[in-house]
C-alpha cells in the first residue's frame, strides 16, 4: 500500500468511526502494531494426537513407477457431524492404483470428538466406507440444510458424496446426487451458494488430465531415480460447477455459469466476496500456471477477471506451481486479502485487495518474503492463533519428491511447517521457533484444517500427511479475549457460507466472512472467531447473510461462542466446553 | 606463478642439457630466471629470446618463454614456444598441460580438454592437471566430470582453495547449498580479499534466504571493490526482496550501470520504482527490458501497474495484452545465467574465471596463493 492510499483509509477510517454508534464502517480499522515480537502472548501449539485417540494413518500407496497420485493426498476436515457442539474429525485417506492392491482398501477415518480432548474411532459405525477410487480431498457442506453436515470426497476417477444420515451414520449418494464428477482427477471442493437460492451448490476443481496407466516416466533415468511427474507433463482439465436442486440432486452448470477452463491444474480453491458486491467470487490456485479469480455476476455467471485483477501472477506476472489457498483480511482494511501457497524456490504470495477489483503482490513488503523459500508449501491457513485481532498465518510443508535427497542432498521429503505472526496491517514475522520441536519436526505435510475442537476461543488444527500419521495440535491459549460466531441460516444457506461478519469494540473493527474452501483440500471450522486482545467488550456486530438481510447486535460479552439464527437472533444455545478427563483431572 | 614449475623441469629436458650451453648463454639463462621470478617479464623475455637465439633446441628456455607470455596474457605467443616443445618432446607432460591452459584461456576449450586429457594420461600425480582439466569440464557444461576431476586435484590436494570453490559452485547449482556453505565460509576465512569466494559465499546465503549474511559479505565486496558491479546488484536484490524499495533503488541503478543490457536487472529497477510508486521513473527501464527481451511478459506486466495507476487505460490494456500473449512460465527465482550477468565478464557464479588476477587462489599453483 503507498503512503498515500494508507494516509487515505486512515483517514476514511477515522472519519467512519465517527458514527460508528449509527453503523458499522465500511472500512475497518487496522488493529494498530502491537510490536515485532514472535510470540508475545507466549501461546503454544502442543501435538495431542496420540492422548487424543486419534491414530490415523494415511497409505501412500506409494509404488516404484511414482503415481503422480500417490504423492498428492490427503485431506483433512473438521465437521460436527452429530450436533453434539464439539468439532469431530475426518481424514481422507487414499485407495487402490494398478500397483497398489492391498487385500484392504484404504479407509478414511471419521473421529468423533468426545467433548474432554478424546476422540472415539466411529469409522466403522459411520457407514463411510469406500471400495474403489483414488482419494484425495474434502469439503465439507449441509447441502440438504437439515442440519447436519455431509461430506464430499475428491477422488481420482470418481469423487464421493456421503449424505449424513443425523444417527451417526452416512449415506453414499454420489450416483443419485449427480456429483460423482466421473473421469476426473478432483482434488480441492468448495460448497458455496452462488446463485443465493438458499442452498449450497458444489464448485469441484480438477486437477491434470491424467491416466495413471501411462503414467510418464520422469527424472534421471536409473535406478531410484524417477521421480513424479510435475503438471507440465500433462494437459489441463476444468473445474466442475455443481448446481443444487434442492431435491437431493445437482445439475453441471460449468459452462452456463461460464467456467468451463481446460486450461487449469487445480489444486486449491476458496471462495469467498472478493469485490465487496455481497456475492461469493472463485479464486483458484493451479499448479504450475496463473491461479484463476473469476467474480460472480450476480446472475448465475462468472466472469474471468484473472489478468485484470492481477490475481493471476505473481509481483512481475510470474506464474507458479499453486497449491493450497486462503483469504482473510490480513490488512484490517475490512476486504479480503489472499494467501497462495507455492512449491520450493518459488516464493509463497501474500496478496492485497485494493477495493478496486485489483490486488498486488505484497509478499515481500508483507515480510513473509523468503522466509520458506526452502519448503514446498502445501496447505495455508490464516488463523488469529494468539487472538490479538490480527489474522496470522500458518503453512504446512513437505515435498513433491521422496526421493529429493537424491537430487538436492540439502533436502528432505518431510519438512518443517510455519507460522507467522501479523504484528498488525498485513506485516508479519516468523513466529515458528517459539515452538517446540514436536510442532516443529519435518513432516510430508498436505492438509490443513483449523478449528476450535475444545471450544475454548483458541485456534486449534489438524494436519494430515502424506504415508504418515495425522496429527492435532492444540492451542495453549492466551490472555487475550475472543468472540466466536456460529452463524446458522435460514433464508440463506444452512452453513451461511458467504456471510460477511463485522465487529466493533471500542476502536477496534475486524471483518471477516465464513467462506467456502480454503488450505488444501481440506475444511475448516466454519464458526467465524475474532481476537480482540485485551477488549472485554463487542460493541456491536453486524452480520450479512448472503439472503442479503443485515442484522446487528449490540453489547456482547467477549470469550463466548454465539450460536446466531437467520432472523431469529442469538439463540440460547451454549457450545459445551470441553471437560477434562479423569487422567488429567 | 609456475618457476617451480620451471626449476623443476630445467634439468630434464633431453635434447639440450644445460651443460651443453656456452657458459655465457647458461649464465643468460639463469638470468632470465632470476628476472621471471623477480616478477621482470620484458627483461626475461629478452634474455630467453637470446638464449634461444643462441642454442635454439635449449627447450627450457622455449618453456620459460612460453610462461612469461602466460603471465602476460599472451597466450597466443606461448602457445607457439609451447606447440615447439611438444613437437621436440611429444611426452613432457608440462607441455600439454600449459597448451591446455592456454586453449582454455583463448575459450578453445575443446582443444583445451584434448591436452589437459592428454597431460593427467602422462601424469596422472598432477592435482593441477586434474584441476585444469575440471576447471574446463566446468566451462562446458560437464558438471559430472568436473566433478570427478576436481575431486581427483582434492584427494592429492585437499586444500586446494580453487578446487574447493568450483565444487562449490557444482554444489550450489545442485543446490546442495549445506556443503557448498561451509567449504566458501571457510575459504572466505582463509582468502578474505578474494571477491569470488565472497561473491559465491553470498549467492549461496541469498539461495538460503538468509539475506542478512548474503548483504554482509555483498557489503564486504563493496568495501574492498566499491563499484563491484554483481555486488551492487545484489545488495539492491536484498533490498528488494525485503520490501525495501526505495533503499534497493540505488543500487540496483549502479549495478545496471554497468551491464545496462541486461533484461532481468531492467525489470528489477522498474519493479522496485513501481514499488516506490515512481512510476515515470520506472516506465523506461521496463520499456528497455521489453526491448532486450521481448519474450519476457513481466516487464509489460509492470508496465500494466503503471499505466493503471496513471489512468492510461488505452496504454494499460496494451500491455496488459501484451502480457496476456508472451503469459507463460517465467522463472521466479535468479537463475543463474541472471547472476552470471550481474557479474560481468569473467565472473559470476556458473561461469569459470577467466584470466584471474596474479596470485588469485583460484588459479592451480598453491606455492602462489597469498598469505592467509
Amino acid at each position: 500500500m503507498n503512503p498515500d492510499r494508507r494516509t487515505f483509509l486512515r483517514a476514511m477510517a477515522a472519519l467512519a468511526g465517527a458514527n460508528a454508534s449509527s453503523s458499522l464502517p465500511l472500512l475497518a480499522t487496522p488493529n494498530p502494531p502491537q510490536g515485532s515480537a514472535p510470540n508475545p502472548f507466549h501461546v503454544r501449539f502442543t501435538d495431542v494426537t496420540k492422548n487424543s485417540g486419534i491414530h490415523f494413518a494415511h497409505e501412500r500407496a506409494a509404488s516404484e513407477e511414482k503415481l503422480v497420485v500417490e504423492i498428492m493426498g490427503p485431506g483433512c476436515a473438521w465437521l460436527d457431524y452429530n450436533q453434539d457442539g464439539f468439532l469431530d474429525a475426518f481424514f481422507v485417506n487414499s485407495g487402490r492404483t494398478p500397483n497398489f492392491q492391498p487385500k484392504d482398501f484404504p479407509q478414511p477415518a471419521l473421529y468423533r470428538n468426545n467433548g474432554d480432548g478424546t476422540f472415539t474411532d466411529v469409522s466403522v459405525q459411520s457407514g463411510i466406507r469406500l471400495s474403489e477410487g483414488f482419494y484425495i480431498g474434502v469439503a465439507i457442506g449441509d447441502y440438504d440444510n437439515d442440519g447436519f453436515p455431509d461430506i464430499y470426497i475428491t477422488g481420482y476417477g470418481q469423487s464421493k458424496l456421503f449424505h449424513n444420515n443425523k444417527d451417526g451414520t452416512f449415506s453414499d449418494v454420489s450416483e443419485s446426487a449427480g456429483v460423482t464428477n466421473p473421469g476426473k482427477w478432483a482434488t480441492a471442493a468448495a460448497w458455496f451458494d452462488y446463485d443465493h437460492d438458499g442452498f449450497l451448490d458444489l464448485l469441484v476443481t480438477n486437477y491434470i488430465s491424467y491416466d495413471w496407466k501411462h503414467d510418464p516416466n520422469c527424472g534421471t533415468k536409473q535406478p531410484g531415480y524417477r521421480v513424479y511427474c510435475d503438471p507440465f507433463h500433462f494437459q489441463g482439465s476444468s473445474m466442475r460447477l455443481y448446481k443444487n436442486n434442492r431435491n437431493g440432486t445437482f445439475s453441471d452448470v460449468t459452462e452456463k455459469a461460464g467456467l468451463v477452463n481446460p486450461e487449469g491444474k487445480s489444486l486449491g480453491v476458496v471462495v469467498a466476496d472478493f469485490d465487496g458486491d455481497g456475492w461469493d467470487d472463485i479464486l483458484i490456485a493451479n499448479d504450475g500456471m496463473r491461479s484463476f479469480l473469476y467474480f460472480n455476476n450476480r446472475n448465475g455467471t462468472f466472469r474471468d477477471v484473472t489478468y485484470e485483477s492481477g490475481a493471476g501472477f505473481g509481483g512481475n506476472g510470474e506464474t507458479e506451481s499453486g497449491m493450497g489457498i486462503d483469504a482473510a483480511d490480513v490488512m484490517g482494511h475490512g476486504r479480503m486479502d489472499f494467501y497462495v501457497c507455492h512449491m520450493d524456490n518459488q516464493l509463497n504470495r501474500l496478496y492485497e485487495n485494493r477495493g478496486d477489483g485489483t490486488f498486488s503482490d505484497v509478499t515481500l513488503s508483507s515480510g513473509l518474503g523468503y522466509t520458506n523459500i526452502q519448503n514446498t508449501a502445501y496447505a495455508a491457513a490464516f488463523i488469529d492463533w494468539d487472538n490479538d485481532g490480527n489474522r496470522d498465518l500458518l503453512i504446512i510443508n513437505g515435498s513433491m519428491l521422496d526421493n529429493i535427497g537424491l537430487y538436492h542432498p540439502a533436502s528432505t521429503f518431510a519438512e518443517s511447517k510455519r507460522l507467522y505472526r501479523n504484528i498488525g496491517a498485513g506485516k508479519f514475522v516468523d513466529s515458528s521457533l517459539t515452538q517446540d520441536e514436536i510442532f516443529l519436526s519435518p513432516r510430508v505435510g498436505r492438509g490443513l484444517a483449523v478449528g476450535d475442537f475444545d471450544n475454548n476461543g483458541s485456534q486449534d488444527f489438524l494436519q494430515s500427511n502424506n504415508g504418515q500419521l495425522a496429527q492435532l495440535f492444540q492451542n495453549s491459549g492466551s490472555s487475550n479475549h475472543w468472540l466466536g460466531i456460529k452463524l446458522i441460516g435460514t433464508q440463506s444457506n444452512r452453513d451461511a457460507i458467504g456471510a460477511q461478519v463485522r465487529i466493533r469494540a471500542g476502536d477496534f473493527v475486524a471483518y471477516d466472512q465464513v467462506r467456502g474452501g480454503g488450505s488444501y483440500c481440506s475444511s475448516r471450522d466454519l464458526r467465524i472467531y475474532f481476537g480482540l486482545g485485551s477488549r472485554l467488550r463487542v460493541d456491536e456486530l453486524e452480520v450479512r447473510w448472503p439472503s442479503s438481510t443485515k442484522e446487528t447486535f449490540r453489547g456482547l460479552s467477549v470469550d463466548q461462542i454465539l450460536s446466531i439464527r437467520e432472523g431469529q437472533g442469538i439463540l440460547s444455545f451454549q457450545f459445551p466446553k470441553t471437560r477434562p478427563t479423569k487422567s488429567s483431572s | 606463478m609456475t618457476l617451480s614449475v620451471i626449476m623443476s623441469q630445467a634439468t630434464i629436458f633431453g635434447q639440450t642439457n644445460e651443460s651443453d650451453l656456452p657458459s655465457q648463454t647458461r649464465a643468460l639463462f639463469h638470468k632470465a630466471i632470476a628476472e621471471q621470478r623477480n616478477q621482470d617479464p620484458k627483461s626475461a623475455e629478452t634474455d630467453y629470446k637470446e638464449v634461444i637465439y643462441n642454442s635454439a633446441d635449449f627447450l627450457p628456455a622455449h618453456f620459460n618463454l612460453a610462461l612469461v607470455y602466460d603471465a602476460e596474457d599472451r597466450s597466443d605467443d606461448a602457445l607457439i614456444e609451447l606447440a615447439y616443445v611438444e613437437h621436440k618432446m611429444p611426452l613432457f607432460p608440462e607441455a600439454q598441460f600449459f597448451i591446455g591452459i592456454e586453449n582454455f584461456r583463448l575459450t578453445r576449450y575443446k582443444t583445451a580438454l584434448d591436452a589437459l586429457q592428454l597431460a593427467v594420461q602422462q601424469d596422472p600425480n598432477n592435482p593441477l592437471g586434474w584441476f585444469w582439466l575440471g576447471k574446463t569440464y566446468y566451462a562446458t557444461s560437464q558438471p559430472d566430470k568436473a566433478k570427478s576431476a576436481l575431486q581427483r586435484t582434492l584427494s592429492m590436494a585437499p586444500d586446494h582453495p580453487g578446487a574447493l570453490y568450483l565444487m562449490s559452485l557444482i554444489e550450489i547449482s545442485e543446490q546442495d547449498l549445506v556443503r557448498s556453505e561451509s567449504v566458501l565460509a571457510s575459504l572466505v576465512e582463509r582468502y578474505p580479499q578474494t571477491l569470488d569466494f565472497r561473491q559465491a559465499l553470498g549467492t549461496v546465503y541469498y539461495l538460503e534466504a538468509q539475506p542478512d549474511r548474503a548483504e554482509k559479505q555483498y557489503r564486504e565486496i563493496l568495501r574492498i571493490s566499491p563499484s563491484d558491479p554483481q555486488a551492487l546488484s545484489m545488495t539492491g536484490l536484498i533490498y528488494l526482496d525485503r520490501g525495501e524499495a526505495t533503499a534497493a533503488i540505488p543500487f540496483l541503478k549502479r549495478g545496471l550501470a554497468a551491464n545496462p543490457k541486461v533484461a532481468f536487472l531492467q525489470v528489477k529497477l522498474g519493479q522496485a520504482l513501481v514499488d516506490a510508486n515512481r512510476f515515470d521513473e520506472g516506465l523506461p527501464h521496463l520499456q528497455r527490458a521489453a526491448s532486450l527481451d521481448p519474450q519476457n511478459p513481466a516487464p509489460h506486466f509492470l508496465m500494466w501497474k503503471i499505466y493503471s495507476e496513471k489512468k492510461d487505460r488505452e496504454s494499460a490494456t496494451k500491455e496488459l495484452q501484451e502480457f496476456k500473449k508472451l503469459a507463460a512460465s517465467v522463472p521466479e527465482r535468479l537463475s543463474g545465467a541472471d547472476l552470471n550477468a550481474l557479474a560481468g565478464p569473467g565472473r559470476g557464479l556458473t561461469s569459470v574465471p577467466l584470466n584471474p588476477p596474479s596470485g588469485s587462489p583460484l588459479e592451480m599453483d598453491s606455492g602462489n596463493l597469498p598469505k592467509q
